[in-house]
């Protein structure tokens, strides 16, 4: 089966709109040094941070390393660039390339030859190092800065499992990944995006794994973004998506290296962005969107069973507000007796239908928890107190709600928290609003064609050319046990194939070859 | 706007098709059967797989003569471009009316018994859009909605269960009172609903694997046939001789159910099933039609007629039916030969003549996206 990928997004902007470069930075470097400095003075004027450290090689040649400060290591220019080269006695003879290699003890160095280089440098924390009489300069691997230590990601918490996550610098994350995934066949490419923040963004993928086609496609759909600057990966996710506007992400989004490790053994290919936590890993179908990476960690009893008590609050979260309130407008007769009578009391005192008083709970609810997010945690515990006894039990006795609207809501909140991914429980919590309104208005009838319309968009949404609901709706039994169940280890022994040209067959060999017979068999 | 062939599997266009017979083949069946055959009505539900197999077997023959193709290619084929051009038309015309007598049905049952005063056109439009939308989206969005939606479907029959202690076995007796021939007057109406299987026609062209085809496609008959006999043994066992009274036996049977007082009056989840059902069967009839159209009048892209012919068709479900009556007499009377004519007597006409003049098709016909 043919993918066809239904790319249609780029933040595309006119060429008028680019920045040029500019005169001054595509000159290339002169053999006077005076003039050099002078023009990465004038590029860089009002710039307080750049530093131009003039001194003299082995006291007679005159050189400079220019860097800005708080950018690279500056004690380690002066131990490594600066020392050296003023003790060096044969100055005259050796060109800068050579006395480098003599000299210089730095590892990562690179030769540089136009300002527009020398910018990209400076910018990226290598301090350049430039000899009078020469049109060449020397970058060298000096970058420092302060960064945030590794520590356990705040939304993916697990109770077994790593509890590493990925930091804001790229270097970092890349060292984690590979920490996991040893084999050199891991491949990480480099892009830049962004006009202004020329931010560096990485492609990791296995090579033999990945589909070719899907390598190709997120390199073009990559190199078809032109934005003044990239903050975070979610500039990125919007704009190579392929629908952008679906409610559901395409892309997922993680801050934990051992996802993105076991979606690259899966054939699946990461994106990297410096600057952000979150790495972005495609393609990805709905179910991946509900797992949690402890489903892995644990045993498969225990992961099984949690799967579907997930699956059954996802389906809750949606449609349980919606069921409440059709049920008690138009269906009254499916309720069970005794329930009906006292559900018909706690509702007397209340004088707003229950579609209002459902819409009025839900918006209040959902207040509550995004300010939740943001309170420091001095205020954290007295709002909590405000939402439990306020909402919750004064307005019940004020009349304003009714009881089991109380516990409806409250039993949806805690379902949409039972989702892994936050950006899946945002997806059907927005879409349980249309829900309610449709089943205060057309009572079952109206949330069955609101469910019909989600399914529908489900069914025709693609992830990278890969249909969202691929082992579901397109039956692949092979890979049903890794969805309905969390089958054992010794039984996942396929890859999913994810696409037709995926190089390796879809056998991964897992072996037991020795244990008793109580863990074996079953 | 050219396109990848689209594929779906065999297994999808199974679950599609068995929405297409029974959505409202349990809702109307029995009590059709029941008006001729009181007492033996659920034996026309076992020899309705006759009529299925001829079905079939006229859909897969035809289209291994002219892989690729839709029955209105294959009559360009085989009595020359303007007669196969319009049996293309009648079909269009044909499905274009069927699409809306179906919907009434479903708004018929959906306004009678839940939604007293909601406009008819208001519930049969609202299916309409998104049955509209599904095609839109192309044959792999049907495929795959239709998949997830018979489960479904499915589902709500399991708490027919339920009534096991309130069914009377004796019912079943006397059997064959008056013969014979009340069963295949019974048959009448099954036999019409069944041959509606022949729409394959319009989804085999995207199928790989022709044999595993045939398979699923008989697995479904199967089904079919299975799931008739007991919905029509359960109500006769529940109703008894009262059946043909009933409009809906089998909201009668839903409404009856309760368990420990607790599971009672579950005609909502009835209602709730039927939808889905219904979405998959008008979405497959809506299917037919626009392909009907683009390939009779040579369109190359079906998916912007999609919302065009839903709202023609939508007309055609309150046209000439001012009354449940009417189309009851329209089902009863009518339907009975005017759907075998279309499914089973111009296709097996169309395969005569392709057999008796050996018309293949040598090349991929090309089907219209």
């Amino acid at each position: 089966m043919r993918t066809r990928y239904n790319a249609k997004v780029s933040a595309v902007r006119s060429p008028r709109t680019r920045r040029e470069l500019s005169e001054e930075e595509k000159q290339p470097l002169e053999l006077a040094l005076m003039v050099n400095l002078e023009r990465l003075r004038a590029i860089y004027t009002s710039c307080s941070d750049l530093i131009v450290r003039k001194f003299a090689i082995g006291g007679r040649i005159e050189a400079a390393v220019i860097y800005i400060d708080g950018l690279s290591d500056a004690s380690g220019i002066e131990k490594f660039i600066i020392t050296p080269l003023m003790n060096e006695e044969n100055a005259e003879e050796a060109n800068l390339l050579q006395l480098a290699e003599k000299r210089i003890s730095v590892s990562d160095k690179k030769r540089v030859s136009t300002m527009a280089e020398c910018i990209g440098a400076i910018s990226n924390g290598m301090p350049i190092l430039l000899r009078d009489q020469e049109a060449v300069g020397l970058a060298c691997g000096l970058s420092k800065w302060e960064q945030r230590q590794i520590e356990e990601p705040a939304a993916e918490s697990t109770i077994r499992g790593p509890r590493e996550g990925f930091t804001e610098t790229l270097r970092v994350n890349t060292s984690l990944l590979r920490r996991i995934i040893k084999s050199p066949l891991l491949k990480l490419e480099t892009v830049t995006l962004g006009e202004y923040t020329q931010t560096k963004v990485v492609i990791a993928y296995i090579e033999g794994l990945a589909s070719p086609t899907l390598l190709q496609e997120v390199r073009a759909r990559l190199s078809r973004i032109e934005i003044d600057g990239i903050l975070e990966s979610g500039y990125i996710e919007e704009m190579i998506e392929d629908t952008p506007r679906s409610p559901f992400p395409q892309l997922l989004s993680t801050e934990r290296p051992d996802v993105v490790c076991s979606s690259l053994l899966e054939a699946r290919v990461a994106i990297l962005t410096e600057g952000s936590p979150y790495a972005l890993i495609a393609p990805i179908s709905l179910f991946t969107l509900l797992q949690s990476p402890e489903d892995y960690y644990q045993r498969f009893w225990v992961s099984t069973v949690i799967r579907w008590l997930r699956y059954f609050f996802a389906v809750m979260s949606l449609l349980l507000p919606s069921l409440y309130v059709a049920l008690l407008t138009f269906h009254q007769e499916m309720v069970p007796g005794a329930l009906l009578s006292s559900m018909a009391t706690a509702r007397e005192p209340v004088p707003f239908p229950a579609l209002f008083e459902a819409l009025m709970m839900e918006v209040t609810f959902e207040a509550l928890r995004e300010a939740g997010l943001r309170l420091p945690k001095q205020v954290g515990a007295a709002v909590s107190i405000v939402g439990a006894l306020v909402i919750g039990q004064a307005a019940v006795q004020a009349g304003l709600v009714s009881a089991p609207m109380v516990i409806v809501v409250a039993i949806t909140g805690i379902a949409s928290f039972m989702i892994p991914r936050y950006v899946t429980g945002i997806a059907i919590r927005m879409l349980r609003f249309p829900l309610i309104i449709l089943a205060g208005t057309l009572g079952l009838l109206g949330i069955m064609m609101g469910i019909i319309a989600i399914v529908l968009h489900l069914c025709a949404l693609k992830s990278f050319g890969m249909p969202f609901l691929q082992t579901v709706a397109t039956p692949k039994f092979s890979e049903m046990k890794d969805i309905l169940i969390r089958a054992p280890w010794w039984a996942l022994d396929t890859r999913p194939q994810l696409y037709d040209d995926q190089p390796l067959s879809h056998r991964q060999p897992v072996n037991q070859t020795t244990g008793n017979k109580q863990e074996g068999g079953s | 706007m050219v396109q990848d062939k689209e594929t779906i599997l065999p297994i999808q266009l199974s679950f599609m098709l068995y929405p297409t017979v029974m959505a409202t083949g349990f809702l109307v069946l029995p009590a059709m059967g029941a008006l001729y055959a009181p007492y033996d009505f659920w034996m026309s539900s076992i020899l309705v797989i006759i009529p299925g197999v001829i079905s079939i077997v006229l859909a897969t023959s035809l289209h291994k003569r002219f892989p690729g193709m839709t029955i209105i290619e294959s009559s360009q084929r085989i009595i020359g471009k303007w007669l196969g051009k319009l049996v293309g038309l009648l079909y269009f015309i044909y499905l274009l009316h069927l699409t809306g007598v179906i919907s009434r049905e479903y708004a018929e049952f959906v306004k009678s018994s839940f939604l007293f005063d909601t406009p008819l056109m208001f519930i049969s439009c609202s299916l309409f859009f998104l049955a509209a939308c599904a095609v839109r989206g192309g044959v792999s969005v049907l495929a795959r909605s239709a998949v997830i939606f018979t489960t479904l479907f499915i589902m709500p029959f399991l708490f027919l269960l339920l009534l096991i202690p309130d069914l009377n076995w004796m019912y079943i007796f006397p059997m064959l009172s008056q013969g014979f021939v009340p069963v295949l007057k019974a048959e009448a109406v099954p036999q019409a609903w069944v041959s509606e299987l022949f729409l394959m026609t319009y989804f085999l062209p995207f199928i790989n694997d022709q044999n595993k085809a045939k398979r699923w496609l008989y697995m479904v008959l199967g089904l079919i046939v299975i799931s008739m006999a007991l919905v029509d043994l359960g109500v006769l066992f529940l109703l008894g001789p009262d059946t043909s009274n009933k409009l809906y036996p089998i909201l009668v049977a839903f409404r009856y159910m309760s368990a420990g007082g607790f599971f009672e009056n579950l005609e909502a989840m009835l209602l709730a099933m039927w939808v889905l059902g219904n979405f998959v069967k008008l979405g497959v009839y809506l299917y037919a039609t626009v392909t009907s159209f683009s390939q009779c009048f040579g369109v190359s892209d079906y998916r912007s007629l999609a919302f065009p012919i839903a709202i023609l068709a939508s007309i055609f479900s309150l046209w000439d039916l001012p009354n449940t009556a009417t189309l009851n007499i329209l089902i009863k009377k009518v339907g009975v030969f005017e759907i075998p004519l279309f499914m089973i007597a111009i296709p097996l006409l169309l395969l005569l003549i392709a057999w008796l003049t050996g018309r293949k098709g040598t090349n991929q016909g090309g089907v219209n996206g």
